[in-house]
C-alpha cells in the first residue's frame, strides 16, 4: 500500500514538477513517467506471479494435496507482492489448508486474523472465513464464539454453497445445545440441501436431522434419515467423529447390552 | 439488482425470424414470427422485460429460506419438473412456468414456433392449446381464421440452437470486449502521445511550452481513462462470472428452465473470455442432457474437448458426460470407444471393478490419473448403465459389488443411481428379493420420478416393487404419517 502510494505521488510528481527537475527540459518528466511505469509493471508481475501461484491451492486442497499446497502458499507469503488482497487471499488459502489439516487453533487463529482486517477488493471473503471460524470454533467446542460467527453470516446474502455450508455448521451448533425443535424445523427442506453437499457432509447433516427427528419423537423422519446415512458413509467413522450421533444406531429399549444395531455397511 | 434477459432482442421487422423477449416473470417466451410485429411482440411489457428477473441477482440465495426455496417446486420434485417428455423443450408444461405455450414445439409440419400465454388473449380462435403450433407446416395458433399472421415459410432457429451458440459465444479476439484489448489501446494511446509531444516540442519554443503545460494532462487523461476504461471492463468480467455462477446455482436447485434461458443469453453473444465460454458451454451440456437432447448435448462437449485444453478432472468428467449420452442414444459402439478411453485416462485399463479395488484400499489419488473426485465411481456408474442397457446383468452387479465403496464415498446421492441400475439387473436375473431390496435403497436416496428421467429403463421397476416412502413433514408432536 506504502509502496502503491509512492509509486503514485512519484508519478505525479514527474508530470508536474518538470522544469524545476530539468530545467526547463521538456522530455524529462516523461522520460522519468516512463522509468516509474516500468518499475511498477515490474513489480505488478512479481506480484501477479505469486498470487497465481496460490490461486491453485484451493484446488489442491481439495484434491488432498496438503503438501503441495502449502508449499505454494508458503510461496505466496513469502513473495513481494504490490497488491494487499494477493496477501489476504493466501492467508485466507492458509486458514483453509489449517482446516483441512484439522490444525482448528491455527485456522481460528488466522480466519480471525483475517477478519479483523479491512478487506476491500476482497470483501467476498468474509463470509467463507467466518463460517470456517464458525466452524473451526465448534470443533474447538467453543459455542459462543461459533454463535456469535452464525449470527454475523445471518445479516449478509449468501451464495448457495455458502448457505449449505451455513446449514451445516448451524445444525452441528443446535445439536451441541440441544435445539432439537429447531433442527426439525423445515425438515423436508433441509434433508434435500443436504443433497447438494458432498457425501460425508451430507451425511453428517442427514444425521444430525436423523437425530433431532427421534427426539422430538418423529420416528418416521428419524428412520427414514438414518437409513439414508447408511447408505451414503461408513457409520463407524460418521459416529467417531460425532459421538452424540451413536443414539441413532443405539440398541432399543430393552434389549441386551452392547447389542447396538448394526448398521448396513455393504450393498 | 436484477437483470433483463433477452433473447435476441433486435425489434426490426428484418431481423429474420427470431425475435424473441424473455420475461424471467412467469418464464415466458414470447412469439417470434415474422409479422408479429402488427400483432404483438413490439411491445416490449406485453413480453416481460421486467426488471426483476433472475439472474445475478445476488439476493437469489441468501440466508432467508425463500431465497434457496422451501417449497417442494423449487427442487422440482413435482413431476412436471422432471417430466419425462422426450422432446426437450415443449410438453412439459410447468416447468417452464405458468404459462402452458411456453416452449411449445409444433413438430408435426416441421415447423416451430414458440408462443406466448399472452397469445391467448390476443389470439382470436385459441387454437393454441400450449403443445406446438404447427400442423402440416402451417401454423395454427392463430386459427383458421385469422388473417393477422402468414404462414410460417421459415423455420426459426430452436431453443438452445447449439450450432448458433457455440459460433455466437466466441469471444472477440482483442475486442472491446476484453481487458486486454482495453489496455492495447490505452498503451497505443499512450506511445502516440510521448511520439507526438516530442516531436511537436522539437519543431518550435512556442509548442515547447504548450507541450510542457498540456502533457501532464494529456498524462493523467490517459492514465484515467485507462483505469475507467479497465475497471469498466472488470465489473463486466465480474458480471459474466456472477451469471456463471447463477446459473450453476440454479442447475443445483434444479432450476433447469432458468439455468437454460440464461445460458442462452450468455451464449448467444460473445462472451468476455474465453474461460467463461467453456464454463457456460459445460453447463449447456448438461442442461442439453437434461432434456434427453443428447445429441446437442455430445456435440457440445465434442466441442469443448477438441478444441479446449481442461485441467484433468473436467477433461475426464466432460468425457463421462459424453459416454453416458452416447448410452443414452443407443451410440453403443462409440459408448464403448468412449468408455476404453475413461479407463485409460483413469490410469487402470482394467474394469472400473479394479479401480474399485483401489477406491477401497484407499490408495485413490489424483496425480497421475484423471478423474480425480466423483471420476472412477462416475465411470463405474457408466458402466452399470452400459451392462443394464446391453442386457448384461450379472456383469453389472459385479461391477456395484467392486465399486461399491467408491460409487458411496464420490457420487454422494447419486449413488441412488448405482442402486436402481443394479435392482434392474437383478430384476433381469428374476432375482426379485434382492432387485426390491435395492429398488427401496435407490428410491430411499433419489424420487422415482428422477430415477426413471435418467434412466428409462427402470419404469418397469417402478410397477413392480415399491418405491421408499419419503415421511410427510408435520408440526412437531402431530405424530409421523408414513
Amino acid at each position: 500500500m506504502i509502496l502503491n502510494g509512492l509509486l503514485a505521488i512519484f508519478a505525479l510528481a514527474c508530470l508536474v514538477l518538470p522544469r524545476q527537475i530539468w530545467g526547463g527540459g521538456g522530455m524529462g518528466g516523461i522520460m522519468l513517467l516512463t522509468g516509474v511505469g516500468a518499475v511498477w509493471l515490474g513489480l505488478s508481475y512479481q506480484s501477479v506471479k505469486g498470487s497465481r501461484l496460490a490461486a491453485g491451492s484451493p484446488g489442491l486442497i481439495a484434491a488432498g494435496q496438503l503438501e503441495l499446497a502449502e508449499d505454494r502458499i508458503e510461496s505466496a507469503l513469502r513473495s513481494f507482492s504490490l497488491f494487499r488482497t494477493a496477501k489476504l487471499m493466501a492467508l485466507h488459502h492458509l486458514a483453509m489448508l489449517r482446516h483441512a489439516q484439522k490444525r482448528w487453533e491455527d485456522c481460528a487463529q488466522l480466519s480471525r486474523e483475517l477478519l479483523q482486517q479491512r478487506l476491500g477488493a476482497v470483501k467476498n471473503l468474509e463470509r467463507p472465513s467466518r463460517l470456517m471460524l464458525a466452524d473451526t470454533l465448534l470443533e474447538l467446542g467453543d459455542l459462543n464464539g461459533a454463535y456469535q460467527a452464525i449470527s454475523v453470516l445471518y445479516q449478509q446474502r449468501l451464495t448457495l454453497p455458502e448457505a449449505l455450508n451455513l446449514l451445516a455448521v448451524q445444525l452441528d451448533y443446535e445439536a451441541r445445545i440441544n435445539a432439537w425443535e429447531r433442527m426439525f424445523s423445515g425438515i423436508a427442506v433441509k434433508a434435500q440441501l443436504a443433497e447438494l453437499l458432498p457425501a460425508a457432509t451430507a451425511a453428517r447433516v442427514e444425521a444430525l436431522l436423523a437425530l433431532a427427528a427421534k427426539k422430538v419423537g418423529r420416528g418416521d423422519w428419524s428412520e427414514w434419515l438414518r437409513r439414508r446415512v447408511e447408505l451414503l458413509a461408513d457409520v463407524n467413522e460418521l459416529t467417531r467423529a460425532r459421538p452424540m450421533l451413536w443414539e441413532l444406531w443405539a440398541a432399543p429399549q430393552g434389549a441386551a447390552p452392547g447389542s447396538a444395531r448394526v448398521a448396513e455397511q455393504g450393498p | 439488482m436484477g437483470t433483463t434477459h433477452k433473447i435476441a432482442t433486435d425489434r426490426s421487422p428484418n431481423a429474420g425470424p427470431r425475435r424473441l423477449a424473455f420475461s424471467a416473470v412467469g418464464a415466458r417466451v414470447a412469439c417470434a414470427l415474422p409479422g408479429c410485429e402488427s400483432g404483438f411482440g413490439t411491445d416490449e411489457s406485453e413480453f416481460g422485460t421486467d426488471e426483476s428477473g433472475f439472474g445475478t441477482d445476488e439476493s437469489g440465495f441468501g440466508t432467508d429460506e425463500s431465497g434457496f426455496g422451501t417449497d417442494e417446486s423449487e427442487f422440482g420434485t413435482d413431476e412436471s419438473e422432471f417430466g419425462t417428455d422426450e422432446s426437450g423443450f415443449g410438453t412439459d408444461e410447468s416447468e417452464f412456468g405458468t404459462d402452458e405455450s411456453a416452449f411449445g414445439t409444433g413438430g408435426t409440419g416441421g415447423a416451430r414456433a414458440w408462443h406466448s400465454g399472452k397469445a391467448r388473449t390476443v389470439g382470436t380462435s385459441a387454437v393454441a392449446e400450449g403443445r406446438g403450433a404447427a400442423k402440416g407446416g402451417r401454423l395454427s395458433m392463430w386459427g383458421a381464421d385469422s388473417t393477422i399472421f402468414s404462414p410460417m415459410e421459415t423455420q426459426p432457429p430452436l431453443f438452445l440452437d447449439v450450432p448458433t451458440l457455440l459460433e455466437a459465444s466466441h469471444p472477440r479476439p482483442g475486442g472491446a470486449g476484453r481487458v486486454g484489448g482495453g489496455f492495447g489501446y490505452g498503451v497505443a494511446i499512450f506511445a502516440v502521445i510521448v511520439l507526438l509531444s516530442a516531436y511537436l516540442s522539437s519543431q518550435s519554443k512556442a509548442w515547447n511550452t504548450a507541450i510542457e503545460l498540456l502533457s501532464p494532462v494529456a498524462m493523467l487523461a490517459v492514465i484515467g481513462g485507462m483505469m475507467f476504461y479497465t475497471s469498466r471492463m472488470v465489473r463486466r468480467r465480474r458480471g459474466e462470472m456472477k451469471q456463471l455462477e447463477a446459473v450453476e446455482e440454479l442447475m443445483q436447485l434444479r432450476r433447469w428452465s432458468e439455468a437454460a434461458l440464461m445460458l442462452e443469453g450468455l451464449l448467444s453473444q460473445p462472451t468476455k473470455t474465453a474461460q467463461a465460454r467453456a464454463q457456460g458451454l459445460i453447463y449447456l451440456s448438461s442442461v442439453l442432457a437434461r432434456y434427453h437432447r443428447f445429441t446437442d448435448a455430445i456435440a457440445v462437449q465434442q466441442h469443448l474437448l477438441e478444441e479446449i485444453q481442461f485441467d484433468d478432472g473436467t477433461d475426464f468428467s466432460l468425457r463421462l458426460g459424453r459416454a453416458m449420452g452416447m448410452l443414452r442414444e443407443d451410440h453403443l459402439v462409440d459408448a464403448d470407444r468412449a468408455m476404453n478411453e475413461l479407463r485409460r485416462l483413469a490410469g487402470g485399463g482394467g474394469e472400473a471393478g479394479e479401480a474399485g479395488d483401489r477406491d477401497s484400499a484407499g490408495t485413490q489419488g489424483t496425480q497421475g490419473t484423471q478423474g480425480g473426485q466423483g471420476g472412477q465411481g462416475g465411470l463405474a456408474l457408466v458402466e452399470l448403465y452400459r451392462d443394464v442397457k446391453t442386457g448384461h446383468p450379472e456383469e453389472a452387479i459385479v461391477v456395484f459389488d467392486k465399486t461399491f465403496e467408491g460409487l458411496r464415498d464420490q457420487l454422494g446421492h447419486r449413488v441412488g443411481d448405482a442402486y436402481a441400475l443394479v435392482a434392474k439387473a437383478y430384476d433381469l436375473l428374476s432375482r426379485e428379493g434382492e432387485a426390491r431390496q435395492m429398488y427401496e435403497k435407490a428410491t430411499l436416496l433419489t424420487p422415482v420420478i428422477e430415477l426413471e428421467r435418467r434412466y428409462p429403463e427402470l419404469v418397469s421397476l417402478g410397477k413392480k416393487y415399491s418405491a421408499a416412502v419419503v415421511p410427510v413433514e408435520l408440526p412437531v408432536g402431530a405424530g409421523g404419517v408414513a
